[in-house]
């Protein structure tokens, strides 16, 4: 590593990056949003008779209160204020990357940063070659040979039991161990929910995993993702590719980590993470010759910020 | 006394004899006296059986407790040999060595072993699931030989026997009680009967007493009425939507595909992928193919629009056809002479023709599988024409799109047809094609003398092996020719067409077709000398008489043609002036008149058109057709193979359009909150409604039991016990 190269300290100005964004969309002076509350200031229930209080919510000498900070929600007659920052919460057929914290009996432990445990039960794992099967007592013993405690997996939220506590699954062969990558960690509110949460950018040679949960994978694109759409089954041509497949180059490393870079960019200014907003800063940043260490610099943090501005007021004009 | 049958009226199953066997007395359940009585005639009727050969009997009971009453009614009735004592008893000792010492003397493992030493058994659901399958090896290896049993005993296991006897005809299927359902009925009979050890299975029905006595209609429905169809169950539900939309694993089009609806669809996917690939392959080689010249330099923007317009006319004219043909006007018109546009099925093309006579139908109809013409024809046709045409003794259906249904044929006649021909290259093949194939019909005894009495089972048999190796065999090739001296003296022989030839400069085809092809009928007629010359020349076509006739009504067509399109000016027209069908045939129905109106105006369109006048468009013509009807035939793989073709697709998007409207998806149909509120609800019809019901705030101000009451009214009675949790 060059002398040039060398890591920069910068001391922490709290709020900075806030006065970005104000600065940027201008919003320093709009009139305060209806729609956004901190703890005590009333909602608004003007017009709706008998509304339904719902979570972040309390009626204080027949007022209606927030109390949390967030954005008021309504469905219907039902009120309630949605957090800005929040533990996740675990809802069914959530995509989420863990981490497997430990091994108890028929199930690994899996951590979600999340308010519930999780456990992933052995009979909710897909056995190689997809074979379905009773799992047995040699199954059990050979528990570590799929996941061990520290690996990361992605998998899906089967369901969400009565105590609160959390059930995953990972029967198809694109859920599973993750190597080779990185993993950056967003606040779960940040994270949009969508129908896809696992996206192939076959044209950058990279792979994401959105997890729900807020833990984000970004990682080069292994030939055995691509067998495993063809059919193959994932853990074999994983062992293989691990053990076989030429190790990424270092453009394709280099893609990653601006991939990995961009979710921190929109981490930092807390916008909402998802496909197109991550591909608009990685392009942002292609498109100024932005080095890669230079991506959380606040002068790219100011273009991210005006760019979104932009996009936000044509929004708003169509 | 009982009443015998033959045969089950069906049919089905000649060696099935059933017997209704009705011993008259009080009914089972007559007072204290009944089960004295039902025993007696168990007894009776287990000895008969017995005398007769007729065991291994399996007595159906419809439940549990009947069942176990008759083996009990049976006590007195030792049916085992000693040996066969001992081996049941070994064996019954062997399976239970794996129960704990106490379980083995359950008082229904000793009931069930006395009964077994003795050759009784039951088998029900209460039983056991040890002694079950017990019970069905010692049935099966023919130790038992009563065994008295429910419905399941039908159903799960595979174990015939020789006699079965039915205790009741009537059932309680949960609801109420009720006649065996015809496909219950087969499946228990059908047991009767062993292969290999019986030659005759026996079903009996048993009337305990005139109570019992079943009426002819119940019986006949039950023993002939056909099985319960197999349909799909899978019914969309918005529930189900969003639970399918919610996980990503699973797409709605997935699970559409797999419901037994699409199960013919989707078997045949394969092909319908296999067949895309072949059609993409001809595609390619048709738009490779270098663009022909023809005579007045049509191109191929031309060719287009005008193939598309004589495909339009084809449709048109296939809807007129049943119209016309049925038209006695319409028949009396075409009479020699009569000039008529005849829609040519080879190349595609409308050309004028004159009528020269009534031709004598094809003796014996071919398969039209045996028609194709090989390399014209892409082969991939050969499904969707096999159906067009069975008829068309000389027609090559393959290539005729519209070709009638065979079914009009009945009424329809066969003209001979001299046909101003444009030549093309798949004249000849077409010729050579039909020579062959009425060579195969003269047969091996050859000779030609007519067809007449050729139709014997021997020279049919030989023709379908001949369309089997259609092209391939060489029958009578040597006699078949020109034979046709011998046939002086009865009816003129048919004439041997298609034949294609060029006389006085002009190309021609003389052809014999039925009149739904003449797609118009012209308003001239020509004279026509020495037209016998021609019916009666028998293949003789250089004949200087023959030469002489055709050479003249040619030059008469042409010259008609001439004028017509002299008559249009030269701007364009040149079609042959034609009757109105409206008018002269007095055709006035409401489908045919617009369609009629339609098929003028396009004539007139497509006669306006240069390649119309082309002399040497039959090439270019091909080539576009070919093509376009790949395309569309590609284009309909395409969608059968696709999801668009799924049968609930279209349902599938309206309900999600109703939950997007409802605010249960949103744009990019990911499920919203609402939407896992709906998710958690079980119910079966009433999920929306209960959703809107809780975000509507309808149950805050009612206490509990008014939620309930007012919430029971969306639960189904069958899920009563098991949703209630939520």
């Amino acid at each position: 590593m060059s002398a040039a190269g060398a890591v920069r300290v910068r001391p922490h100005q709290p709020g900075a990056d806030i006065a970005l964004i104000e600065c940027g969309l201008g919003v320093h002076d709009a009139p305060l949003s209806t729609a956004f509350v901190c703890v005590g200031d009333e909602i608004s229930t003007e017009g709706e008779e008998g509304f339904l209080r719902g979570h972040g919510t309390q009626v204080v000498d027949g007022k209606l209160v927030a109390t949390v900070c967030g954005v008021v929600e309504r469905v219907n007659k039902l009120i309630y204020v949605k957090t800005l920052n929040s533990r996740y919460n675990a809802e069914q057929g959530d995509v989420i990357v863990g981490r497997v914290a430990e091994i108890s009996g028929k199930a690994w432990r899996v951590d979600l940063k999340s308010r519930q445990e999780s456990k992933l039960l052995l009979s909710a794992v897909h056995l190689p070659g997809g074979v379905q099967r009773r799992r047995n007592a040699e199954d059990e013993l050979n528990m570590r040979f799929f996941f061990r405690e520290g690996d990361l997996i992605s998998a899906e939220i089967q369901s969400v039991h009565g105590d609160g506590s959390v059930a995953l699954h990972t029967r198809s062969a694109k859920y599973g161990k993750l190597t080779h990558g990185q993993l950056v960690e967003v606040p779960p509110n940040l994270i949009k929910r969508q129908k896809q949460h696992f996206h192939t950018l076959e044209a950058l040679g990279v792979e994401l995993i959105i997890g729900c949960n807020g833990l984000v994978w970004v990682a080069p694109l292994r030939a055995d993702r691509v067998a495993a759409e063809i059919g193959m089954d994932a853990k074999e041509a994983a062992s293989e590719a691990t053990a076989t497949g030429p190790p990424p180059s270092k453009a394709q490393l280099e893609v990653v980590c601006r991939m990995a870079n961009a979710v921190r960019v929109l981490t930092r200014l807390y916008m909402p993470v998802y496909p197109a907003s991550i591909m608009a800063v990685y392009e942002a940043a292609m498109d100024d010759n932005v080095e890669l260490r230079d991506m959380l610099e606040p002068d790219f943090l100011a273009v991210v910020v005006k760019q979104e501005a932009q996009r936000r007021s044509s929004a708003m004009q169509e | 006394g009982g009443f015998h049958r033959g045969g089950p009226p069906s049919g089905a199953d000649a060696a099935r004899r059933q017997i209704a066997s009705s011993n008259r007395s009080s009914g089972p359940n007559s007072g204290p006296g009944g089960f004295r009585s039902e025993r007696q005639q168990l007894l009776e009727l287990v000895g008969v059986l017995g005398k007769k050969a007729m065991l291994p009997v399996a007595v159906f009971c419809f439940s549990k407790k009947r069942c176990d009453s008759c083996a009990d009614a049976l006590s007195s009735l030792d049916l085992s040999t000693g040996s066969e004592k001992a081996a049941v008893h070994a064996f019954v000792d062997r399976c239970l060595a794996r129960l704990k010492e106490g379980d083995r003397k359950l008082p229904q493992i000793l009931r069930l072993r006395d009964l077994m030493r003795r050759g009784i058994a039951v088998h029900h659901a209460g039983l056991l699931p040890i002694m079950k399958e017990v019970v069905e090896m010692l049935f099966c290896q023919g130790y038992i030989k009563v065994l008295f049993c429910t419905e399941t005993f039908a159903m799960g296991v595979n174990a015939p026997t020789r006699t079965v006897v039915f205790h009741a005809l009537r059932k309680h299927d949960g609801k109420n009680f009720r006649y065996l359902l015809p496909g219950e009925y087969t499946q228990m009979a059908g047991r009767a009967g062993r292969r290999g050890l019986d030659a005759v299975g026996h079903v009996l029905l048993v009337c305990w007493g005139d109570r019992d006595l079943y009426g002819e209609s119940e019986l006949r429905t039950m023993l002939t009425g056909s099985g319960v169809k197999l349909e799909s169950q899978f019914r969309l539900t918005y529930g189900m939507i969003l639970n399918l939309l919610r996980v990503e694993d699973l797409k709605v089009e997935d699970m559409l595909k797999r419901s037994f609806a699409e199960f013919h669809a989707q078997r045949a996917a394969p092909a319908g992928a296999a067949e895309l690939a072949a059609l993409e392959g001809e595609l390619a080689a048709a738009a490779a193919a270098p663009w022909p010249a023809t005579a007045l330099g049509s191109s191929r923007e031309e060719v287009e629009e005008y193939v598309a317009l004589c495909e339009e006319l084809e449709i048109i004219d296939a809807q007129l056809q049943d119209a016309l043909i049925t038209n006695k006007s319409f028949q009396q018109a075409l009479v020699p002479g009569r000039l008529v546009l005849y829609g040519n099925p080879v190349n595609g093309l409308t050309e004028p023709a004159v009528v020269l006579g009534d031709a004598p139908a094809p003796p014996s109809p071919l398969p039209s599988a045996s028609l194709t013409l090989n390399t014209a024809k892409p082969a991939s046709f050969a499904v969707g024409t096999a159906t067009t045409s069975s008829t068309g003794g000389t027609t090559v259906s393959g290539l005729s799109g519209t070709t009638a249904t065979s079914s009009a044929a009945s009424s329809d006649r066969r003209l001979y047809l001299l046909v101003l021909h444009r030549p093309g290259s798949m004249d000849e093949q077409h010729e050579r094609q039909a020579e062959q194939e009425r060579r195969a019909r003269e047969g091996p005894g050859g000779g030609g003398r007519g067809f007449g009495g050729m139709t014997s089972l021997q020279s049919r048999k030989q023709q379908e092996l001949d369309d089997m190796f259609s092209g391939m065999v060489k029958l009578g090739g040597a006699k078949g020719g020109g034979g046709g001296g011998g046939s002086g003296g009865g009816p003129p022989r048919p004439l041997p067409v298609p034949h294609y030839g060029c006389e006085a400069g002009i190309h021609f085809c003389v052809v014999a077709d039925w009149t739904r092809s003449i797609v118009g009928v012209c308003r001239a007629r020509i004279r026509l000398d020495g037209v016998d010359e021609i019916l009666s020349c028998g293949g003789n076509w250089t004949t200087n008489a023959v030469r002489r006739a055709l050479a003249a009504a040619l030059r008469g067509i042409a010259r008609t043609v001439d004028e017509a399109a002299a008559a249009a000016g030269s701007g364009g027209g040149g079609e042959l002036p034609q009757l109105d069908p409206r008018v002269d045939f007095k055709i006035a129905d409401v489908a045919s008149v617009p369609a009629l109106q339609a098929r003028a105006t396009l004539q007139s369109r497509r006669a306006a058109l240069r390649p119309h006048r082309d002399p040497g468009l039959v090439e270019a013509f091909q080539l576009v057709r070919t093509r376009r009807r790949l395309e569309r035939r590609s284009a309909e793989l395409r969608h059968q193979l696709s999801d668009a073709s799924l049968q609930q697709l279209p349902e599938f998007e309206q309900r999600v359009g109703v939950l997007q409207q409802l605010g249960y998806l949103a744009e990019d149909r990911s499920v919203t909150l609402k939407g896992r509120v709906c998710c958690e609800i079980q119910s079966t019809q009433d999920e929306l409604v209960a959703t809107e019901a809780v975000f509507s705030g309808l149950l805050g101000e009612l206490s509990p039991e008014e939620a309930v009451a007012l919430l029971s009214a969306l639960v189904f009675q069958v899920l009563r016990g098991v949703g209630g949790a939520d």
